[in-house]
């Protein structure tokens, strides 16, 4: 039962923060305003609307991506190897960038190579905080994980690790310097979104997969701190919530550049840990 | 107004096309957004098949007039149209007989027309709304010809 509320809450806590953000900004003068309930508005919308593409892949990837995120939100929830999360997590990403791809049209190949370079790191960085994790802690299930924690405090010996995760979870949403401009906001021609096959209905469930996906990344982050599960989640809510935020002040980038402060950051820090450790077991 | 219509306005992502001219309509409508209006939900999109709303600014050619076509094109219905400025809504100034110059109703079906140079910020935000209010799931191709709204 408890995995369940677990399920739903984790997936109605994405729109919730979006909505807290928005809700923030209205309060906070000489800023832009918008509707509070936005994200929920166009994603009705998006339903609503028809997508006349003849690139029929777009919707069977769209749909097999959000397939993918809930079965890794499952897997979260119930406390799997972080392993396999990642692995679900991944072919989740690459249906959307496969879906990009197949549309046959440039800026679809050339949001896809964005999208190909952002999993690369991710994954990589993923991988080596896994074999972290299990440096540190001798398991990779997340249930047994977020046990140890509780107790010990595992960001205590992992606190580049989970840098490197929340640098993952940054880029999942489009934040920051690790904005690979997939997020189909951008202005001009050269910053076309991942989502470039995707519109009207396609689009909505892709934009409702990467909020689960985020979802799952808040659910793994929030395995880390020594508090119990659903205030440890919230805290790393806020913290997302509180980079929403901080993306109003930062520059973005041009999405090269991005992907080099994403090596460093995610990479390199997940990198440091993982040395740092073994070292540390050799030499003790 | 049925809820759908009236959630389609309040969240409405605007392309906007520069075909030519001084680009002060398409920047008029950048300082709209930056301004603090009573019409909130209106967001710019660099990508056509996000866009609900066509703005249309400046004079259009031959070569921008099958850019145009294509854009809207790839828009996903229900979808408006928007004529901003003297150029887009009647050629203005540099109309002249073989000129090679298009309005936006010659090609397009529009369903707002915002004729003053420069328009006003308020004006813009305006019409996006009235046009999304009146859109029609119609679909329109070039090589089908004009149809009615």
């Amino acid at each position: 039962m408890l995995k369940i509320i677990w399920f739903f809450a984790i997936i109605l806590s994405v729109p919730v923060l979006y909505i807290a953000y928005n809700l923030i900004m209205a309060i906070m003068p000489g800023q832009s305003k918008t509707y509070i309930l936005q994200p929920v508005f166009r994603l009705i919308k998006l339903f609503e609307k028809k997508d006349e593409g003849t690139n029929f892949f777009a919707y069977f990837f769209s749909v097999g991506s959000c397939l993918f995120s809930l079965i890794a939100l499952y897997m979260a929830v119930a406390g799997f190897n972080f392993l396999f999360v990642i692995s679900v997590l991944s072919m989740m990403d690459l249906l959307v960038i496969t879906g990009a791809f197949s549309s046959g049209e440039f800026s679809g190949k050339m949001s896809a190579k964005r999208g190909i370079s952002r999993f690369i790191i991710w994954l990589f960085t993923s991988i080596v905080s896994a074999a972290a994790i299990y440096k540190a802690t001798g398991t990779l299930k997340l249930n047994e994980i977020a046990y140890l924690s509780e107790n010990n405090g595992l960001i205590i010996s992992l606190p580049f690790t989970f840098i490197s995760l929340f640098i993952i979870l940054l880029m999942k949403g489009n934040l920051l310097y690790f904005n690979f401009g997939i997020s189909g906001e951008e202005l001009t021609i050269l910053g076309e979104a991942l989502y470039t096959p995707y519109s009207g209905w396609s689009l909505a469930v892709v934009q409702i997969a990467q909020w689960i996906e985020i979802g799952v990344w808040l659910k793994i982050l929030s395995s880390f701190l020594p508090l119990p599960n659903p205030v440890s989640f919230i805290i790393v809510s806020l913290l997302f919530l509180s980079s929403l935020f901080l993306d109003l002040f930062v520059s973005k980038v041009e999405w090269k550049k991005a992907a080099r402060f994403s090596w460093g950051w995610a990479g390199g820090m997940s990198i440091i840990n993982f040395i740092y450790l073994f070292y540390y077991l050799i030499f003790k | 107004m049925n809820w759908l219509n009236r959630i389609r306005m309040r969240s409405i992502s605007v392309f906007i096309v520069q075909a030519g001219g001084c680009r002060d309509c398409a920047l008029q409508f950048l300082m709209a957004l930056s301004e603090n209006n009573e019409i909130k939900g209106i967001t710019v999109t660099g990508n056509p098949k996000h866009a609900d709303c066509l703005l249309v600014c400046g004079c259009i050619n031959e070569k921008s007039k099958e850019k145009i076509t294509e854009i809207y094109e790839k828009m996903p219905a229900p979808k408006a149209v928007i004529a901003v400025g003297a150029c887009a809504c009647s050629g203005s100034l540099f109309r002249r007989e073989n000129s090679g110059l298009y309005t936006v109703e010659e090609i397009l079906p529009v369903n707002s027309w915002i004729r003053s140079c420069a328009p006003g910020t308020t004006e813009i935000l305006e019409a996006i709304v009235r046009a999304m209010e009146n859109v029609k799931e119609n679909h329109y191709r070039n090589d089908e010809g004009r149809n009615d709204l």
